[in-house]
């Protein structure tokens, strides 16, 4: 199964799932002004999927992302630790680009809240 | 200054006449006044972004102001008040990016139900006394807080600006009647 999705809705990013290499790609911005209706149903998909192969890995790359997108990428993530401490494969990887401070101190933030490991990726654009 | 004198000796004061006398001497990048919805919201934050690399500011300044544009707007569609007949969430609102030297200022102005103002006013007067060590700490203390239930917002957009910005932020309330007030923020983004 292979999902790339781009809503009509140009606040959210572009959703990349391929499911045969266990990778989800977030790419864009992230500024709904109700970011539930996006994290919500891709918490369930992502879910179900760990459930069944017991693997991930996320990809991030958020260009801008609000506050409220923010908190809710905190729980998104929270919700991979947990299958992570039940057994799952899970990494995380954080773009950013490289004269971005406050992005990159961003992905420091969510890895000391969730005290788990992200791997920082420095681009020169995304 | 030919278009000032233009402006002056003609008895012509179109709405849009005013505001193109006001930028004059102003190095304003952009000026919205008006209803507001969450696409054109998108289209104010591409159009900024636009201009922000065409002046060939550097990623960090740019993606700050443009995180403050973002933030502002969320505030606006989050707590400006509407009219309750209007279908469409549309909002009355203002907005200026300028620039001034090597500093940026985004400034909005909205209505807001005269309710909300107290809890408001008290959230900023406190964000604005705390030092950057102390705004670091309540960013993160809100990060990880669970949002009240009914909170249409996260609680960390004034505390991002103010913290991202590394200057005072403005703001000001002005009461129209015994139901609304003007709400005006403004934050500036520097070296």
């Amino acid at each position: 199964m292979n999902r790339q999705s781009r809503s009509e809705d140009l606040s959210v990013p572009r959703i990349n799932f391929d499911s045969a290499k266990a990778l989800l790609i977030l790419q864009g911005r992230c500024i709904p002004s109700d970011p539930k209706s996006f994290f919500n149903p891709l918490s369930q998909l992502i879910l179900d999927y760990i459930k069944r192969q017991g693997r991930i890995r996320c990809q991030i790359k958020l260009e801008y992302f609000n506050s409220s997108s923010a908190k809710e990428l905190l729980s998104f993530l929270k919700l991979l630790k947990e299958q992570e401490k039940l057994g799952a494969i899970v990494s995380i990887e954080w773009f950013y680009e490289i004269d971005d401070e406050d992005s990159a101190d961003f992905g420091k933030d969510l890895s000391d809240i969730l005290q788990m490991p992200i791997e920082m990726i420095g681009l020169k654009k995304f | 200054m030919e278009s000032r004198q233009i402006l002056e000796a003609g008895n012509l004061q179109t709405a849009s006449m005013k505001i193109a006398t006001r930028m004059l001497g102003q190095d304003c990048l952009l000026e919205f006044g008006g209803c507001t919805h969450n696409n054109l919201h998108i289209e104010i934050i591409e159009s900024a972004e636009r201009l922000l690399f065409e002046i060939g500011e550097s990623t960090q300044i740019r993606k700050r102001v443009i995180n403050a544009i973002i933030e502002c707007l969320c505030n606006i569609t989050f707590h400006a008040h509407k009219p309750a007949s209007d279908a469409i969430p549309f909002f009355n609102t203002a907005i200026v990016i300028s620039r001034s030297g090597k500093m940026y200022r985004v400034e909005t102005t909205n209505l807001i139900l005269q309710q909300r103002v107290k809890q408001l006013k008290e959230k900023l007067d406190t964000i604005s006394e705390l030092n950057s060590d102390e705004l670091a700490d309540l960013y993160q203390k809100t990060l990880k807080t669970t949002p009240q239930t009914g909170s249409p917002g996260a609680g960390l957009g004034f505390i991002q600006m103010a913290l991202r910005s590394k200057q005072q932020i403005h703001y000001q309330f002005q009461k129209l009647d015994e139901e609304l007030q003007l709400f005006c923020f403004q934050v500036t983004i520097g070296q």
